[in-house]
């Protein structure tokens, strides 16, 4: 229980928090309160006062449970941080409207209208508890490096031998996901459809990865050949085969994290690069270990050429 | 995939790539029905002219071991010829019919002369 009791009370302070502006307003208000809006803006539903309460508080416990109690680690991520920050801050921003809107209205249907800076300002509240929290989160739990300068084995190169190592993965997900939400989008008037387009050829990229290493470096290619990224040998530091973890890199696809980036398309084998700027990339190839052991091997050919 | 070349091998570059591949098929790195890269991305790769590519490729089909098919590209037909999975084969069927080792290395070496 102590290793979660940082991250209870950040979550039980956003729970506080979001039932604040019901307490400060509790007597000004209507029992019940107009709770949601229609589109047009207008009170169309209402409950209890007291079940008003309830609302900052499961959305925290949400943020709580979607990010940590669910998975089984031993230890909070600052990700965990994150989501009871940016739910407490969206519940928090959704009571004082809600409260705002409903100051003085003899009854519910009288209540003010929902507007769209009203929207803005809540989503932003939410952002900005999502990055609190993520800072508090960082500084108590850093990301796990793995990394630093722990080489891999080293594959033995001949004098004047050329290697290349060919690798990569391909994965089926893309194809469901966006293919779904491209279907969809289609199915919407106008330009969206244009956003349904743009959600196929997204789809299409992230089939497959295709991964060379060679006396140049290391070059990552999509789906359909699109290069992503290359690495010159000579800003190479440290290589290493590792078993991914996608919610360390904040999930799948093209990820850019503070200190790094990936290209995630499943979970597990990839190949990380170390870079002489102290920053990582990483991506997802089967077999990783071969390519992990050659771009190593390179880097100290390399290197030794250089001494000389 | 691991390919090497060494341009100082009596072996010319072409037959070394399709060896590397034969040992990448054969040893499970690439299975059957997968594609093999198009020859243009490969021979950047290895820096190698595209056509020494091809050049092993249609070596890999004469093995048997991939397709060329149009449009398509390369593709992996065959697992080769697994050699160990044979010889566990070899090893169970010779324990099953109670064969010592020497009778059946006898059998092996008479087979190979």
């Amino acid at each position: 229980m102590r290793t979660w009791g940082r991250l209870l009370a950040w979550a039980g302070l956003m729970a506080v928090l979001g039932l604040l502006p019901l307490l400060v307003g509790w007597s000004n208000l209507s029992d019940p309160l107009a709770i949601h809006w229609g589109i047009g803006g207008s009170p169309d539903n209402a409950w209890p006062k007291n079940a008003a309460a309830l609302l900052p508080i499961s959305m925290v416990a949400i943020g709580l449970f979607t990010t940590s109690l669910f998975r089984i680690e031993s230890k909070p991520t600052a990700e965990a941080f994150a989501m009871v920050g940016l739910m407490g801050g969206l519940g928090f921003s959704l009571m004082v409207s809600l409260v705002y809107l409903n100051w003085d209205a003899p009854t519910w249907q009288e209540a003010g209208a929902f507007t769209w800076w009203q929207l803005v300002a809540v989503l932003a509240t939410g952002a900005l508890g999502a990055w609190i929290g993520y800072v508090l989160g960082i500084r108590r739990y850093p990301r796990p490096e793995t990394s630093e300068s722990v080489a891999g084995p080293e594959l033995e190169l001949g004098d004047g031998e050329t290697v290349s190592w060919i690798g990569g993965c391909s994965v089926k997900w893309p194809l469901v996901l966006l293919g779904g939400l491209a279907l969809v989008f289609f199915l919407m008037p106008g330009w969206w459809k244009l956003l349904g387009l743009a959600f196929v050829v997204l789809g299409f990229l992230f089939l497959w990865v295709y991964v060379v290493i060679n006396s140049h470096g290391l070059q990552v290619r999509l789906g359909g050949g699109v290069p992503v990224k290359r690495i010159p040998l000579d800003r190479i530091k440290t290589v290493q085969a590792i078993d991914l973890e996608p919610s360390q890199w904040s999930g799948w696809g093209y990820r850019v994290v503070p200190g790094g980036s990936a290209v995630v398309l499943r979970r597990g084998d990839a190949i990380q690069v170390n870079m002489t700027n102290d920053r990582r990339f990483a991506v997802t190839v089967d077999d990783a270990a071969t390519g992990a052991a050659l771009l190593s091997g390179l880097v100290t050919r390399l290197r030794s050429d250089d001494s000389y | 995939m691991l390919i090497r070349l060494d341009p100082r091998s009596d072996k010319p570059i072409y037959r070394q790539i399709s060896d590397a591949v034969a040992t990448s098929i054969e040893d499970g790195t690439i299975d059957p029905g997968e594609r093999l890269p198009s020859a243009r991305s490969l021979g950047d790769a290895l820096d190698v002219n595209m056509h020494t590519v091809l050049r092993a490729y249609s070596q890999l089909e004469e093995w048997g071991l991939a397709e060329m098919r149009r449009g398509r590209g390369g593709v992996v037909v065959s697992s080769g010829a697994n050699l160990k999975g044979m010889a566990k084969q070899l090893v169970g069927q010779a324990r099953r019919q109670r064969l010592e080792l020497g009778e059946l290395t006898r059998l092996v070496e008479e087979a190979w002369n």
